[in-house]
């Protein structure tokens, strides 16, 4: 064995020890790896937090895509604040509350955070509480770039038809 | 009581239950393109829609109905709608095609879904092409118009 990884098994920790392993074993050989195995692995962490590509598919244009980016970020604070106060309370809403922001971060291209969302939808489903916290923060965090994502978006179409 | 369009199209009869605003926009604008479309947000809403509709002779021809719903489950929804069917007697030709939503994460719940009597399920988010692949599939022709 050369290495472990602990479960639930994250996409991060896991790019991180085959990033380890491709470098260290690269450099045992001296040899560089080449460019597009390193980047392959690392441009996936560079990802958009929202799928552009995948909103046209959905919403077929801009302006609906407008439309439903500005319907997000109305609704953002109160569906967060919903997940939060049902953690905080223990409660049977964690589900609920998980699995309604699931829904918009979908229909919003955000597949990283709506997969953050289902997994705490599971937490609530199956009563098992004690990652919910550090999930929240990982989705509060993966949202914060959603909505930059967005701010930048809109201004960009917004100069671009001035 | 079928219903046309200006052009002499029948326009299919379409009821959206998705507790989820978004959703329900999206799926407004996709369906829109076959009929007459109607939303609600929760389960009960849906069994009391779907009611009327049956008693106003106005049935629904189409539900898509998301699995996770914050009052009653899809699955339980969609209990209640063939048990109505099955005491009102409708013949298979009239009955309602139910068409599930789901996401990646819920898909082993469709199983008791299909059991129960759906005709199939769509895997949000909910897009145009795909859809009308399935629903060319089911029969529904979208509007030319």
């Amino acid at each position: 064995m050369d290495d472990f990884i602990t479960k639930p098994l994250k996409k991060e920790k896991l790019f991180g020890i085959i990033e380890k392993w491709i470098v260290s074993n690269f450099k045992i050989g001296e040899t560089k790896a080449p460019d597009n195995v390193l980047h392959s692995v690392l441009s996936d962490e560079q990802s958009e937090p929202v799928n552009l590509k995948e909103m046209m598919e959905i919403w077929g244009d801009e302006d609906l895509i407008k439309e439903s980016f500005k319907d997000f970020m109305n609704n953002l604070e109160q569906l967060l604040s919903d997940i939060d106060k049902a953690i905080k309370n223990n409660d049977h809403d964690l589900k609920k509350a998980a699995h309604k922001f699931k829904g918009a971060l979908l229909y919003t291209g955000a597949q990283k955070a709506s997969d953050i969302a289902a997994s705490i939808e599971v937490m609530g489903k199956n009563k098992k509480m004690n990652h919910a916290k550090e999930a929240f923060r990982e989705l509060v965090l993966e949202c914060e770039k959603v909505k930059k994502f967005i701010v930048q978006y809109m201004d960009t179409r917004n100069s671009a038809n001035k | 009581m079928k219903i046309y369009n200006k052009q002499g199209e029948q326009m299919t009869r379409i009821l959206v239950v998705d507790d989820e605003e978004l959703g329900r926009k999206a799926m407004k604008k996709i369906f829109a393109g076959y009929g007459q479309c109607t939303s609600v947000s929760n389960g009960k809403d849906a069994v009391n829609v779907y009611r009327t509709a049956l008693d106003e002779k106005k049935p629904f021809n189409l539900i898509i109905l998301d699995i996770s719903l914050e009052d009653i489950s899809g699955l339980e929804v969609l209990k209640r709608i063939k048990e109505i069917e099955n005491i009102e007697n409708i013949g298979k030709e009239q009955q309602t095609t139910i068409v599930m939503a789901t996401s990646h994460s819920e898909k082993e719940t469709v199983v008791n879904c299909l059991q129960a009597g759906c005709k199939g399920y769509f895997i949000k988010p909910l897009k145009p092409e795909p859809v009308a692949k399935r629903l060319a599939e089911l029969g529904f022709k979208p509007l030319t118009t």
